[in-house]
């Protein structure tokens, strides 16, 4: 008998493993999720067709997990249905996605992604009837005119969120150092620490920050590490700027040798992490993509209009509660939590844009040298 | 830099070692049997879904991390199937699984999971031997996943180098034809060490998240940590021990991005040369490595005719 090494693949069997698992991935990696809203009753075959694609799945108790909360929030009386695509990653993804739903008769893309604008560039120059929105972004007015008319751009001023967050930190903190785990290097991350560690310094000048990026908003092991080398430095209260990775802040802070907290954000994340979480920065991500689709229902968004979320139109950026932290966010930093909140929501106080400001908090380091006082602290 | 920070650096680098050792010794039994596992990222990564999900209905750490030894099993029997009895290519196969792993995994944490709170799993400090300057809280203050990481290299040398089902391993991966000469099944040999590796690539995930994510499951979590073990298995010429010793390095060199973010003159470098560093140093060091090249036989379907 010839005994030899067969090197002739089953290819067969290959090509429909590849097939069966090509499906499988189609069903699985950019989970879908159908929501009417026009009430208990399905949407009636004229209704409004919007597509939402996000970097997240719909349950990540995250960024992505509150844009999908929002879909079910939408008005009523809007006859409208939404479809829910993530997680996308790359633009060709975001671009495959939305040229299958505008082909099939959708009205609307939005995109809660602030690094896809040149996806979504292309999808509106590819669908003029479709309007298509992204954000968080922060455009100049050079680049608004130069958009597409059926494009929108969308940002929420995450900074008041965070800075609050720093208001709370720093009167929290016993060693006057604070932290912030970031994903990526880009404004709409950038700004988080930096107002974060400027609402720390309007009442704590002492305080410091260590930030570190580590380039992946999922991570888990990369997120505890920096937590590790931030709380060994002496951190106690960490701003989490990731999504899914915050998992490793948590594992950090409660194995760390001194107590230690995590401020998460999108979502109140107590129950999740309830030895650590101080609080959570919520942003009402829900009510955005709740009001850019009733909008677009509508038909009240204009050409290359640009639409700033606040606290003022939509109540961006509030702390969740403190649940059983009372005996450290005590009744007096309460009460100084609440009058800086006062002035930050009269515009007695104002924290920069990441954009346009002549200190903008798109820059490393902003939130450390802008002088609190010249904000209204 | 200060005794602590150089402390919590290796405290740091054993526990980025630990994941990445298990899918490393995995890969290694593997490819030791001649099979070519390129799905052990995805096979790590349904390991830490499957651990993860077990610990969101309320199962302890233990249990969890058999959850995700069990699903690493069961990936390395249909992968056994598909590549030794059925000669499907192990290029394309592994693929096919680490893109159904990632899709597989995210669909199904948004729809199967449970409300208990995740924690990790319990530190176990050894007494005394934990205060030791530098070394003690890195080596005897971690939790059970990582010491046993540490224990399974010189484990699983042994296992590979010192026994019976060793000896047919490497014969299976080496030369199959005299294996089978000598009566021995090569396809039940290779089924075994492939899913001997496998269990210990489920493990390396569960290892990530009770160490790591407090027993929750994040979307693409492993983060490459299978790739790379791909490249430590021939960096350490598919020895265990020598594969103790790299994945400690690429540990110690990926908690260095985080030191070096704050670090006096080293801060002013860009943080994203830090995050590359680890990744360069892989593929300068597999170039480097010449001598090294896989078995002729390894990643090739074997049969008897």
């Amino acid at each position: 008998m010839r005994i030899t090494h067969l090197r002739r693949p089953g290819r067969l069997v290959a090509i429909t493993a590849a097939a069966v698992t090509a499906g499988l991935l189609l069903a699985g990696c950019t989970t879908t999720a159908s929501t009417s809203g026009s009430g208990s009753t399905a949407a009636s075959a004229d209704a409004f067709k919007a597509v939402v694609l996000t970097d997240g799945p719909k349950n990540d108790q995250s960024w992505s997990n509150s844009v999908f909360d929002g879909l079910s929030e939408i008005d009523k009386s809007v006859n409208v249905k939404t479809d829910f695509v993530g997680p996308l990653s790359t633009p060709d993804e975001y671009v495959q996605q939305g040229s299958a739903y505008a082909s099939q008769g959708y009205k609307m893309i939005l995109i809660t992604n602030g690094a896809q604008t040149a996806s979504a560039i292309q999808l509106a120059k590819s669908f003029p009837d479709v309007t298509v929105c992204q954000g968080p972004i922060s455009p100049t007015e050079a680049e608004i005119a130069a958009f597409p008319s059926n494009f929108c751009a969308w940002n929420l001023k995450q900074q008041d969120g965070t800075f609050l967050a720093g208001v709370l930190a720093g009167l929290v903190t016993k060693t006057n150092k604070v932290a912030s785990v970031a994903g990526g290097e880009f404004p709409a991350v950038i700004r988080q620490p930096e107002g974060f560690i400027l609402g720390a310094r309007c009442v704590n000048p002492d305080v410091t920050i260590d930030t570190k990026y580590i380039n992946s908003f999922s991570d888990v092991a990369a997120a505890q590490a920096a937590a590790q080398t931030q709380v060994s430095a002496g951190a106690d209260v960490i701003l989490s700027a990731v999504d899914g990775a915050v998992k490793g802040l948590y594992s950090a802070a409660e194995g760390a040798p001194q107590t230690t907290y995590v401020i998460p954000s999108y979502f109140d994340s107590y129950e999740r992490a309830p030895k650590v979480v101080l609080t959570s920065v919520l942003y009402n991500l829900n009510g955005i993509t709740a009001d850019l689709i009733q909008r677009a229902a509508q038909g009240k968004i204009t050409a290359k209009e640009y639409i700033p979320y606040t606290y003022a139109n939509l109540k961006v950026g509030e702390l969740a509660d403190f649940h059983d932290r009372t005996d450290v966010v005590t009744a007096d930093i309460q009460s100084k939590l609440e009058a800086i909140e006062a002035k930050l929501r009269s515009g007695d106080i104002v924290v920069p844009d990441e954009k346009g400001a002549d200190a903008p908090l798109s820059v490393e380091g902003a939130g450390s040298t802008i002088d609190p006082a010249s904000i209204g602290c | 830099m200060t005794i602590a920070a150089i402390t919590v650096l290796l405290v740091i680098t054993v526990q980025m070692a630990a994941p990445l050792l298990w899918v490393t010794l995995g890969e290694i039994i593997s490819e030791r049997s001649g099979v070519l596992n390129i799905g052990a990222e995805g096979t790590m990564l349904l390991g830490a879904w499957a651990t993860a999900t077990a610990i969101s209905f309320g199962a302890s750490p233990l249990v969890a991390c058999l959850a995700g030894i069990g699903v690493g099993a069961i990936v390395g029997l249909v992968m056994s199937v598909l590549y030794i009895w059925r000669r499907v290519d192990q290029i394309v196969g592994g693929i096919m699984v680490n893109l159904f792993a990632l899709g597989f995994t995210t669909a199904m944490w948004a729809v199967l999971q449970g409300t208990a709170v995740g924690v990790n799993a319990p530190t176990l400090t050894v007494p005394l031997l934990s205060d030791i300057p530098f070394i003690g809280t890195a080596l005897f203050s971690q939790n059970a996943t990582v010491y046993l990481a540490i224990l399974a290299a010189p484990a699983v040398f042994a296992l590979i180098r010192r026994t019976r089902w060793g000896l047919r391993l490497r014969a299976a991966g080496e030369q199959p034809s005299a294996l089978d000469s000598a009566g021995v099944s090569v396809r039940r040999v290779r089924t075994s060490g492939l899913i001997t590796g496998t269990c210990l690539a489920g493990l390396g995930g569960a290892c990530l998240v009770v160490t790591s994510a407090s027993g929750g499951f994040v979307a693409n979590m492993t983060a490459g940590t299978g790739f790379i073990a791909l490249g430590v298995v021939i960096l350490a010429r598919w020895n265990p021990l020598v594969a103790l010793l790299t994945t400690v390095v690429f540990g110690l060199l990926k908690a260095l991005q985080f030191q070096a973010q704050s670090f006096g003159p080293l801060s002013d470098v860009p943080n994203d040369v830090w995050l590359a560093v680890p990744y360069i140093v892989a593929i300068v060091a597999v170039a480097a490595a010449r001598s090294t090249r896989f078995a002729p036989t390894v990643g090739v379907p074997w049969s008897r005719h």
